[in-house]
């Protein structure tokens, strides 16, 4: 064996051997590195004020005139971004049963996964502002996924859409079921990287009277903890597949244009 | 030194493939710019040197994706090694076999990557996952000779000028 086939044996073995790191390790290497993301994003936010001018000329007040007109735009985008954020907790919290869990609003730093196949996001807020891994991530009321990955400052948020996302959930029609008639199915939500547009509930028995329009909520769930009666879509379609039914169900936010989300922590 | 320059390049085209090329996505695929990059090394430079630049960048992919840590590098040295194998029956300079090689590869590299989540118990049916591949492959085809004009021009300042001995 020459010193090439060995060097190339060694890199091989390398790569085989990183699958094999603990994920919190490889989690917190990762989400470290991206970390740098944080400081960039807040350093290109609004400016603090211009320092003062002793003596202004004309010109030196006409470019401070500018330059406040500027920071004047950012500030009411700014209170913009800030009030859509404060309507979405409202509306959260709005007709909510039970003890509220803390929600912590976080900004989307990067909003796609590098692989064609999944679907992931980076979330500007980490441990140290009290998110941990499995919190849900919401919308308002709707579900966006869940927190896979947590180091100090970042987060990954592992889509509804992706392929690998699960959650147990039920069907219930939109509207208060008649008497006798069934009121809800419960099944295994799952994301599915055929169609963005379109998550799958499974295991829902062949008698189930689920039918388009029927609204998808998180169900009382004792493994994960999760608060039941969040939205995660409608009804598109519903077929037979083998002795269960494959019900389509388009999600109840475009996980794609994001530009803030919540994270409920317990 | 030149292949450190390389890296940058291909660090570059990572970050394309993240920020640009959603905005151009046919049927949920986009061309593998990353491929390429590592084709060009595979074909041009000494082997250890491609194979390194391939684990490593597939490394940094690795940080911007939810998948298992190790994924793309694993991903990525396979398809340096795929490429060096096939190095006898591509002429460098000819566009047309590199990118029909470079967009098979990408196609294969998605095909896998795709199977092994189909394997587990999810909504991603077979059928879902040759379109997509067949879909990367044909778009990475003709991505291809975009990148691989201008990485052949820079060849130079890569330190890669003289063609590897077969």
């Amino acid at each position: 064996m020459n010193e090439r086939t060995a060097y190339l044996l060694c890199l091989l073995v390398l790569a085989g051997l990183v699958f094999l790191l603990p994920e919190r390790w490889t989690a917190h290497v990762r989400l470290s590195l991206l970390g740098a993301l944080r400081p960039v994003r807040e350093a290109t936010g609004p400016k603090g004020p211009a320092p003062e001018a002793s003596g202004p000329t004309m010109a030196q007040v006409l470019a401070e005139n500018k330059l406040l007109r500027a920071q004047n735009n950012e500030l009411v985008a700014e209170a913009l971004r800030l009030r859509i954020q404060i309507d979405g907790r409202k509306e959260f919290g709005d007709g909510w049963i039970g003890e509220l869990p803390r929600v912590i609003v976080a900004e989307v730093l990067l909003d796609r996964d590098f692989s064609g196949w999944r679907r992931s996001f980076l979330i500007s807020r980490g441990s140290s502002d009290g998110i941990a891994r499995d919190n849900p991530v919401v919308r308002g009321r709707c579900v966006v996924g869940r927190v896979v990955e947590v180091s100090e400052r970042t987060a990954r948020v592992l889509l509804l859409t992706d392929p690998g996302f699960a959650v147990v959930a039920v069907a219930v029609p939109p509207d208060p079921p008649k008497e006798g008639a069934p009121a809800r199915e419960e099944g295994i939500l799952r994301g599915s990287s055929e169609d963005d547009a379109m998550l799958v509930l499974s295991r829902v028995s062949r008698r189930a009277a689920v039918q388009a329009g029927w609204l998808v909520i998180t169900a009382r769930d004792d493994a994960s903890r999760w608060p039941p009666g969040l939205l995660l879509g409608s009804v598109k379609s519903v077929s037979e597949f083998g002795s269960f039914l494959r019900v389509e169900v388009a999600p109840a936010v475009d996980v794609q244009a994001l530009d803030y989300v919540m994270v409920l922590s317990r | 030194m030149g292949i450190f320059r390389l890296l940058i390049v291909a660090v570059l085209a990572l970050f394309a493939q993240v920020a640009l090329l959603p905005h151009v996505e046919v049927r949920h695929a986009v061309p593998d710019l990353l491929v390429v990059v590592v084709a060009f090394a595979a074909l041009h430079a000494p082997i250890e040197a491609a194979a390194t630049l391939a684990f490593l960048v597939g490394g940094i992919a690795d940080c911007l994706s939810v998948a298992p840590f190790g994924t793309h590098a694993a991903i990525y040295l396979v398809a340096a090694l795929l490429f060096r194998l096939l190095r006898r029956w591509v002429f460098r300079e000819d566009l047309l076999p590199v990118a029909l090689m470079v967009g098979l590869v990408a196609g294969l590299l998605c095909a896998a990557h795709g199977a092994t989540l189909a394997w587990g118990d999810s909504a991603l049916s077979a059928g879902a996952v040759g379109a997509r591949a067949a879909a990367v492959a044909a778009y990475t085809a003709l991505a291809c000779p975009f990148l691989w004009r201008p990485l052949c021009g820079l060849r130079r300042s890569f330190g890669l000028a003289r063609p590897v001995a077969r």
